[in-house]
């Protein structure tokens, strides 16, 4: 049997578990990608693992910005300034890293059951707090 | 049975085949182990004066280890077949390792920082 490009899996195959959903926090607990569905073909997982691995890297570096902007700048002449501009990308950062994997258990469980992907919402979230980390910047910056 | 990637019963076929694909994630493993790298210094640097500076300096070793993790893992799903199972059972707890790992580096910077005060 020959390799299959981009394998489609069949809805009606007994390997397939019942409709699993990537839920936040849902208590359902997530079945390990290799029960089910269809190898994809490597190149779009090792495609999809570079990009949750992008994620990961975006994470750890709104972390290393936040604790960079408490520990080692002034306080913009407004108590505790630093950490009002720090803490929120620190979070920030910590929901990313979260969602990253998720983001990723999704793509490649659509891939294995050769389901459309899931459509990606979190770049304009992650758009949207930034931005308003960036107001929170130039209020302290214009205030100082 | 499946064909090993990248060959069919026909022999070789170029569509499958996987180039340089491995290579670029081997780099993007080894980009996250350095990110990681560049945190652990920061929180070491950071807390460094601070009355948490022993936790500061535990933190930074953790996320030492997480960055040798990543580092290993990258090496690890280079030089091995990555469509055999135990490889995806690997994979799973590596990207959950990765994603809790940065999520708890998070919530304990924001531990630190608060404690610091």
């Amino acid at each position: 049997m020959s390799v299959q490009f981009g394998s489609v899996n069949d809805p009606t195959t007994p390997s397939q578990p019942a409709r699993p959903r990537v839920t936040f926090g849902g208590g359902k607990r997530l079945p390990p990608l290799h029960t089910f569905g269809e190898e994809p073909d490597p190149r779009f997982t090792l495609a999809n693992e570079r990009t949750f691995l992008a994620w990961n890297r975006t994470a750890l570096a709104l972390i290393g910005g936040g604790l960079g902007v408490t520990q080692f700048l002034d306080d913009f002449d407004v108590p505790g300034g630093n950490k009002w501009l720090g803490v929120p990308l620190t979070v920030i950062g910590g929901v990313l890293a979260m969602i990253s994997y998720f983001r990723w258990y999704g793509i490649e469980r659509a891939m294995r059951l050769g389901e459309p992907l899931p459509i990606a919402r979190v770049p304009a979230i992650l758009g949207i707090a930034i931005g308003l980390v960036a107001a929170i910047a130039t209020v302290l910056v214009l205030t100082t | 049975m499946t064909a090993p990637f990248g060959e069919s019963e026909h022999g070789w076929d170029p569509r499958f085949d996987d180039g340089l694909t491995r290579e670029r994630t081997l780099w993007a493993w080894h980009r996250t182990g350095m990110a990681f790298g560049v945190n652990a210094i920061l929180l070491a640097k950071g807390f460094h004066a601070t009355s948490v500076a022993p936790l500061g300096y535990g933190l930074a070793v953790l996320v030492l280890v997480l960055g040798a993790t990543a580092y290993a893992m990258g090496e690890y799903r280079f030089k091995n077949r990555f469509w055999r199972k135990r490889i995806g059972r690997a994979r799973d707890r590596a990207f959950r390792t990765m994603s809790l790992g940065s999520f708890a580096i998070a919530a304990a910077t924001i531990v630190l920082i608060v404690l610091e005060d």
